[in-house]
């Protein structure tokens, strides 16, 4: 996982610097952050299941409008958002 | 056939089914199978064939049958009288092959009820604007994060997001609520 976050930011990278650089362009603000879980009991495809699911909607403003994202995570999935969040706020923090 | 040779047939025959079926690969075709695992049989005899294995495994697959469960399914399978039967050989096929790829069919089974999309990566950057043109305090840091979503078989798209230091404090509180939810439920069950 952590090659492929790696292949990620290298591929991006270009237009992370671009946003960086032009202070009058927007980049998204999370306006509010909904979720619920559960456990899935079955499926049309597969008769007994008892797997947990995570369901998360992100609203997020651009310019005047906003957005919803919407998404559902296995637990690993959301484990990894979560410990990458911490880290983010661990590196804020050496300059707050 | 040779013993050996009949039982990778079969093995290459329900590989190649599930390709198709479960692993969403479309070029892997009956014609094809056919051509390379069964030249030999006439049109009409692989397509029985090919139904028979994939209509077994379909059943196996979609009750997620454990080795108590598929065992009692096959030999009720090889009791049965006339063309729908099993063979004693076919059925080994199958339970050998269903033991290796049970993980692998559930979860892209699993994958089919997910209608949103999943959370491929996070990336993220924090940078520290020591400027701006609204005048805001200097030296703050800001978060720009980065979430690839993908569904299955379809290109990822990017959400991104900025965060200022309060916005990610709040972000993650929300975060660590829905872990402590999750650990509950986790924990009575």
């Amino acid at each position: 996982l952590n090659i492929m976050s790696l292949m990620k930011k290298q591929v991006h990278y270009p237009m992370l610097a671009r946003l960086a650089v032009g202070q009058t362009l927007m980049v998204n603000q999370l306006v509010d952050m909904e979720w619920k879980f559960g456990v899935t009991v079955g499926t049309s495809e597969l008769q007994k299941v008892g797997n947990i699911f995570l369901q998360l909607k992100l609203v997020i403003r651009k310019g005047n409008s906003t957005e919803n994202v919407y998404m559902e995570l296995t637990l690993p999935q959301f484990y990894n958002f979560l410990h990458e969040m911490e880290r983010a706020k661990a590196s804020i923090d050496c300059f707050s | 056939m040779a013993d050996a040779e009949s039982a990778k047939a079969l093995s290459g025959l329900l590989n190649g089914i599930a390709q198709r079926v479960y692993y969403n690969n479309t070029d892997i075709t009956e014609e094809l199978l056919k051509s390379e695992l069964y030249a030999d049989l006439s049109q009409e005899q692989f397509h029985t064939l090919h139904e028979k294995m994939k209509g077994l495994l379909k059943s196996v697959a979609s009750a997620d049958m454990d080795q108590v469960q598929l065992e009692a399914f096959l030999t009720a399978q090889t009791r049965k009288q006339g063309g729908g039967g099993l063979s004693t050989e076919q059925a080994a096929a199958l339970s050998k092959f269903w033991r290796s790829q049970r993980p692998r069919i559930r979860e892209s089974l699993l994958g089919q009820s997910r209608w949103e999309p999943c959370l491929r990566g996070v990336s993220w950057r924090v940078d520290l604007q020591t400027s701006t043109s609204r005048g805001e305090p200097a030296s703050s840091p800001v978060a720009l994060v980065e979430l690839e979503l993908g569904r299955t078989g379809k290109d990822s798209e990017f959400v991104r997001m900025e965060f200022d230091e309060a916005k990610v404090n709040r972000v993650l509180k929300k975060m660590t609520e829905i872990q402590e939810s999750i650990d509950s439920f986790v924990h009575q069950s």
